[in-house]
């Protein structure tokens, strides 16, 4: 192989080395995908099939650590579930919200050092029905944990920033 | 309007200061946009009839520059961001106390008219005083029974602007 071909190759190697590291999917980025994810998981279709649902909700939980904190200060929950107590929670969820869709908006980081991030959010709810429209929102505070290379959800808060 | 000078509006030559005229344009009103007056496109039916659910209004946020916020100014109230805000009036100014006899409001003690108010309601809230800081807000909508209502004192940092 001639030196010609093999600074070729080097330049094409390093090239393929720089664009990887540009274009791999930063901390922030994986985790704003889970969190895509789990308002995909958590949304019902009006006629959702019992399977989909199933899946799912099975998928939602394994966004999250087990256990993983729940703080709704207006409902006095403020405790750890474990990830099968999470999929019946949001299988209850699902099932009382048919035809929801939830959507996160305004996702900001407030940290994010090595394993662990922290970060803020507004869940938005969104019902059509036949009377008009049901729509909620409520501000989140969310960690994450890097557990064996994947984020994890560890802790759900809601912000309860109006207070009668 | 001769043909020459509509074919020059509808089909204008791309000239340098046609380009630099159209961007300075895209600019401002984006900056307008998006930081001055914030498009408000209204779900949910907690200002009605003010502001019914579906309609369209704007943030105007150099509002509260200069002065505060007072009784019975429309605001939006922001939860992680600016892309989801609570649409609210103002009832309460902080050191003054807010009650609701048989729907009827109490501030300091004194019966308040609300002539916006068309969907009368039998709330009744004890008195309590708006901390210093804070702003009462609630919606003109009161046909909706409490419970389900959001409405309650909010920190005056979270008010984005006046509605317009």
């Amino acid at each position: 192989m001639s030196s010609r071909q093999l600074i070729i190759i080097g330049g094409i190697v390093l090239a393929a080395v720089v664009i990887f590291l540009v274009l791999r999917p930063s901390d922030e980025a994986k985790i704003l995908k889970k969190l895509n994810l789990m308002a995909e998981y958590c949304t019902t279709e009006q006629q959702e099939p019992a399977m989909v649902t199933l899946q799912k909700v099975s998928s939602a939980a394994k966004l999250c650590t087990d256990p993983c904190l729940v703080k709704v200060d207006s409902e006095k929950v403020d405790q750890e579930f474990s990830r099968k107590e999470i999929s019946d929670r949001v299988l209850m969820l699902k099932k009382r919200l048919i035809g929801t869709t939830f959507t996160f908006y305004d996702t900001s980081f407030t940290s994010l050092e090595g394993d662990n991030a922290a970060l803020i959010t507004t869940l938005r709810l969104n019902r059509k029905t036949v009377d008009g429209r049901i729509a909620d929102a409520y501000e989140l505070d969310i960690t994450a944990k890097k557990i064996e290379g994947k984020w994890l959800f560890s802790s759900f808060a809601v912000v309860e920033f109006v207070e009668r | 309007m001769d043909n020459s000078h509509l074919h020059n509006f509808f089909l204008p030559s791309l000239t340098r200061k046609f380009l630099i005229r159209v961007t300075l344009v895209a600019i401002v009103t984006y900056l307008i946009f998006s930081y001055l007056l914030i498009p408000l496109r209204i779900q949910g039916q907690s200002m009605e009839p003010t502001y019914r659910d579906g309609g369209f209004a704007f943030c105007w946020r150099p509002m509260y520059f200069f002065s505060s916020p007072k009784r019975f100014d429309i605001v939006a109230v922001r939860y992680a961001g600016r892309r989801v805000m609570l649409l609210k009036r103002i009832i309460g100014l902080p050191g003054e106390t807010v009650e609701f006899r048989r729907g009827d409001l109490y501030i300091n003690g004194r019966h308040i008219a609300e002539p916006y108010v068309k969907y009368h309601s039998t709330w009744n809230l004890e008195a309590r005083r708006v901390a210093p800081g804070k702003v009462y807000i609630v919606g003109d909508n009161r046909g909706t029974s409490m419970k389900r209502h959001r409405f309650g004192q909010v920190s005056a940092k979270r008010i984005v602007g006046g509605v317009i």
